[in-house]
């Protein structure tokens, strides 16, 4: 199978990253819920 | 070279803050047995889904998965992604089963105990206590070599401070620290882990850069079809999604779970969490083959694929990224060693009532502290001294993947003895050594069949596979075979809970454990009368 392409990596490096991101923002938000503070 | 006193007084600042939040969170709280154990029904959903991704997320991420990518390529990275989050997603549907089959339990070897019997529950407790250990002996070892790296602080130093200070208040805590303290880890370090890759892929010049440089240097490592990573890949999802199944560390938090909806939901997220995680982590192995010199090769005097993503650090990386790192790893370790302290510790802690005479709650709490106590100066010591003991961690995914299905299905099946049970890990595990690559002198050495024994499999995935699949098959053909129906619903009434302080500072007794839920109901009510 050939190498991986320049920009399917870009898009799996970003996009792992902006997973992680999102878990993080969503965390807050469910942590914000929970205490009542939004 | 970072400085080393630097970096002594970025450790200890780290672990007092942390050890003065989880005592001062715990504190003038009236812990019961129950507390310190299982914080039964206290957590909401976004404090639980943080102790889950904080637990599993030990320093490990930063050598044994970039290991992986920069060994086995990218369908390494995807297996170990999917290892790590196969757990998560299969205890999303275990845990509301788990609370709704033993509503009052504590542990993993106490369910083995009531659904399975004395061989089986002595087999889980063996497996699932060694797994635990050596993860928690391998994170100390972990931070040691991690600091010791990157600023050439004392390994025992750094083994000590961290093992102590995290003793103290998950010692006074208990779980309910524990979990406090996972919450505010995982909202550092995932911030942290984004800002810090993010700022080495720029660093590096960007994603075409570093694609660039890895196709110059090693391109099969971006080849998806590469066989060794794929093999490599699967073996590893078996073994981490059979270790975590005896896992101490969920069981407790399905009952710290506020209700059932709570459990399966945090688990989700936990799914994806970690999953993406893991595999950032293993990418990272392979952006490190493109930057800096990595030996891969195992017979090589040089090899340092294990410490891939340190090396990377050092050749590239301005002090102010490393910094980041070594917060990160801290935050890391300690969010991983006060789970396992505290895992290991309730483990024994739920079995002492079937060992000592009718004990009250103080009797339980303090022996719940002096066993964690014990745990961590023998994981301090063993981290120390026997570094060998990393070798013993697929030995344990091993075990792992052979006992996992048999225990779990357990919740399901009526008809699954505890001979079943028994039989089934046990020839999943034979299976499984057939082709096990580690401690091959020791395994062809067995009388009669060792001689007879197919090559090993280097890249494990016959034997963690093999172990996986073979104990499935046989637990699903045992159930189908047997004659015997064990009522499931005798499984709440034969597990209870552990004494409870009464509200007159009395207890209600230790029997619980031999009670049936309406009983220890009815217990209470008679108290609060």
């Amino acid at each position: 199978m050939a190498a991986l392409g320049p920009t399917p990596f870009a898009l799996i490096l970003w996009g792992t990253l902006c997973v992680v991101a999102l878990v993080f923002c969503y965390e807050v938000y469910v942590i914000g819920r929970d205490a009542g503070w939004v | 070279m970072l400085s080393t006193t630097g970096v002594v007084a970025l450790t200890v600042a780290t672990l007092v803050g942390f050890t003065a939040v989880g005592i001062w969170h715990t504190h003038g709280q009236s812990q019961t047995v129950e507390d310190l154990v299982t914080a039964r029904n206290s957590t909401g959903r976004g404090r639980l889904s943080a102790t889950l991704i904080a637990s599993v997320m030990g320093v490990w991420i930063l050598f044994s998965a970039p290991e992986a990518g920069a060994s086995f390529a990218i369908a390494a990275v995807v297996g170990y992604g999917i290892g790590e989050a196969a757990p998560m997603l299969a205890y999303s549907k275990i845990g509301p089963r788990l609370r709704a089959v033993v509503p009052n339990g504590h542990s993993l070897t106490e369910y083995a105990h009531a659904r399975y019997g004395d061989a089986m529950y002595a087999f889980v407790l063996l497996v699932s206590m060694l797994y635990m250990f050596i993860f928690l002996a391998a994170e100390l070892t972990g931070i040691a070599s991690a600091l010791a790296l990157v600023a050439d602080v004392p390994q025992s130093q750094s083994a000590i401070l961290v093992g102590g200070f995290v003793l103290l208040y998950t010692g006074y805590g208990g779980l309910r620290a524990s979990i406090f303290t996972d919450t505010l880890q995982a909202l550092l370090v995932l911030p942290l882990l984004v800002v810090a890759l993010a700022g080495a892929v720029i660093t590096l010049g960007g994603a075409g850069a570093i694609h660039a440089d890895v196709l110059a240097t090693a391109p099969s490592l971006l080849d998806p079809g590469f066989g060794a990573g794929l093999q490599f890949g699967l073996a590893l999802a078996f073994a981490i999604l059979g270790a975590e199944l005896i896992n101490q560390t969920w069981w407790q938090r399905i009952y710290a779970g506020k209700d059932d909806e709570t459990v399966e939901r945090s688990f989700e997220t936990a799914t994806l969490a970690n999953g993406a995680i893991v595999f950032l982590a293993a990418l990272f192995g392979i952006v490190a083959v493109g930057q800096a010199d990595i030996v891969t090769d195992t017979a090589n005097a040089g090899y340092n694929a294990d410490v891939a993503f340190f090396v990377l650090l050092e050749a590239a990386f301005p002090d102010a990224v490393v910094i980041g790192v070594v917060l990160v790893a801290l935050l890391l370790v300690i969010s991983s060693v006060d789970t396992l302290f505290n895992a290991l510790s309730s483990v024994v802690t739920v079995d002492l009532p079937r060992l000592l005479a009718d004990p009250d709650d103080r009797t339980l709490r303090l022996g719940s502290r002096a066993l964690t106590g014990v745990v961590a100066v023998a994981a301090i010591y063993v981290s120390l001294r026997a570094q060998s003991v990393l070798r013993l961690f697929f030995f344990a995914d091993l075990l792992g993947a052979a006992v996992a299905f048999p225990l779990v299905y357990g919740l399901y099946s009526r008809w699954l003895t505890g001979v079943g049970a028994l039989g089934s890990s046990v020839v999943g595990l034979a299976v499984g050594l057939a082709f096990f690559p580690d401690f091959r002198g020791v395994i062809t050495g067995i009388p009669i069949v060792g001689g007879a024994l197919p090559a090993s499999d280097p890249l494990y995935l016959t034997s963690f596979g093999g172990a996986f699949l073979v104990s499935t098959g046989v637990a699903l053909l045992a159930a189908r075979l047997s004659s015997t129906e064990h009522d499931l619903d005798d499984l709440s009434r034969e597990v209870g809970r552990l004494a409870e302080t009464a509200p007159d500072g009395g207890t209600t007794g230790c029997g619980a454990r031999s009670h049936s839920v309406g009983d220890a109901d009815a217990d209470r009510e008679e108290v609060s009368e």
